[in-house]
């Protein structure tokens, strides 16, 4: 009886909050907000790998490699992402075979994929700054104390590069959560989507509007959040930043 | 039967459309930046204020704003906004480009905010004391010293955020405004021809790049200056 007489309440105050008392809705929300967890997920796994590989060729010694990169980074940099979502999802997914009568890629993994090659060439740009910014005397130092070339990279050039650039992974990784909404575009039912649906149904767009600002004030406070405390975690005491003010 | 046209030929038959469509990309972008420009330096300046409370208020509301993603925005101001309005005894009807390009503004004004603050905090504290010496209060000290000072170093991330803003104007296609990507749309329902997908969506993509790149170039090349 609580549920009749809470929506009772909330009606009365001009709130016709759905997701309350109807548990369709409700799980449409949910689900909705599970989505785009892992969305969020997958395409930050996803876009960092493509990072470090990204950062990698952007700094090779072969000038191949260095195109290639230096093309990616730049078409990917430049671009809208639902341009790209677009041309990916209708354009790329057209061609590509129909195992037992359905496309090989579903929209979800398409909105993972290519969110992830759009965070990635920021986190690729991000990380190669930060290897960029160890100083040469460091380096000069490890090659004096007779380490390997690999053993620097490993003990010393990575550990401080990363450090370097958290700061700026750490707001791509952000956005990369925020860019999720995109997937709105090719019908993958996360919370923007689910909202949409629930608000076409119930005509409480405002409502809806209001707790969907919300959710996603509270999901990306948390994950900013969790970013600094990271950040703070691993710092290291002496390590100065030649452009932090 | 007439044989079908080639993929290439039919776009270029689009190409005036098409660029008509691309025109509303950049007039939405240019629309929000100015409406960003003016509301972020506002905010920005209230972050530097000589007063802590209004510092913390504008510092949250400039963050709220960059916090939220630019669709939820954009459907948040398109569906809220009044589908007209009545201002200086008219009435005016909000076309819905006009809702998009203000919508969009709203993270801008958070980002320009933050690009302002950033300025003001790099300029040397001996600037602020000769200001105050000059019997300069905060406020004429911000306009005439401070600000001034830190322009030069305000374009560059004011011109990336410019890019971003006119890249983001593709969202608008989701609320079926008449730009770029829409009129290709509409074009290619009137097709039903898959050869068609891949370059048609590849000119939105290079068309795109084509406007952004060079302007994001330009911005790093300031930067480095």
């Amino acid at each position: 009886m609580s549920e009749v007489s809470l929506r009772l309440w909330l009606e009365q105050h001009g709130l016709s909050l759905s997701i309350v008392w109807d548990p369709m809705d409700r799980q449409r929300f949910l689900l909705g907000l599970g989505l785009t967890l892992l969305l969020s997920l997958a395409s930050i796994a996803l876009s960092l790998l493509i990072g470090v590989v990204g950062a990698a060729g952007l700094g090779s010694r072969q000038g191949l490699w260095r195109g290639i990169s230096g093309a990616y980074v730049a078409l990917f940099r430049n671009t809208p992402l639902l341009v790209q979502l677009f041309f990916f999802y209708f354009g790329v997914g057209a061609l590509l075979p129909l195992v037992d009568g359905v496309r090989l890629l579903n929209g979800t993994q398409w909105a993972i994929i290519v969110i992830a090659l759009h965070s990635g060439a920021f986190q690729a740009v991000n990380l190669r700054a930060g290897i960029d910014g160890v100083p040469r005397a460091t380096l000069q130092a490890a090659a004096a104390l007779g380490m390997q070339e690999r053993t620097v990279l490993r003990h010393i050039v990575l550990p401080l590069a990363l450090r370097n650039s958290l700061p700026a992974m750490g707001n791509t990784v952000v956005q990369t959560i925020k860019s999720t909404s995109i997937a709105y575009a090719i019908a993958v039912p996360e919370l923007l989507y689910a909202s949409n649906r629930i608000w076409s149904d119930n005509f409480n767009v405002a409502e809806m509007m209001q707790v969907l600002l919300l959710v996603w004030l509270l999901l990306i406070g948390l994950s900013s959040w969790l970013l600094r405390r990271l950040e703070y975690h691993l710092r290291l005491p002496g390590q100065e930043l030649p452009n932090a003010a | 039967m007439l044989p079908e046209p080639s993929p290439l030929m039919l776009l270029w038959q689009w190409a005036p459309a098409l660029l008509q469509g691309f025109g509303l990309n950049i007039l939405m972008g240019v629309t929000a930046m100015l409406v960003a420009t003016v509301f972020g330096v506002l905010l920005g300046s209230l972050q530097v204020s000589a007063r802590p409370a209004l510092r913390r208020g504008a510092g949250h509301l400039s963050r709220l704003l960059r916090n939220l993603p630019w669709l939820v925005v954009m459907f948040y101001v398109a569906y809220l906004l009044p589908y007209e309005v009545q201002w200086a005894g008219r009435w005016w009807q909000l076309p819905d480009w006009l809702k998009v390009a203000l919508g969009l503004a709203l993270p801008a004004i958070g980002y320009v905010s933050e690009i302002v603050r950033g300025g003001v905090y790099a300029v040397p504290s001996g600037q602020w004391e000769a200001a105050q010496a000059l019997g300069l209060r905060h406020g004429q000290a911000l306009r005439y010293v401070i600000i001034p000072q830190t322009l030069p170093s305000l374009v560059a991330p004011w011109m990336n955020l410019y890019c971003a803003v006119t890249m983001s104007t593709s969202l608008a296609n989701l609320l079926g405004v008449e730009e770029l990507m829409t009129t290709l749309q509409s074009h290619l329902s009137s097709q039903l021809r898959s050869d068609l997908l891949l370059p048609a969506y590849g000119v939105v993509f290079i068309a795109f790049f084509l406007y952004i790149y060079p302007l994001s170039r330009w911005a790093k090349r300031l930067e480095r200056r």
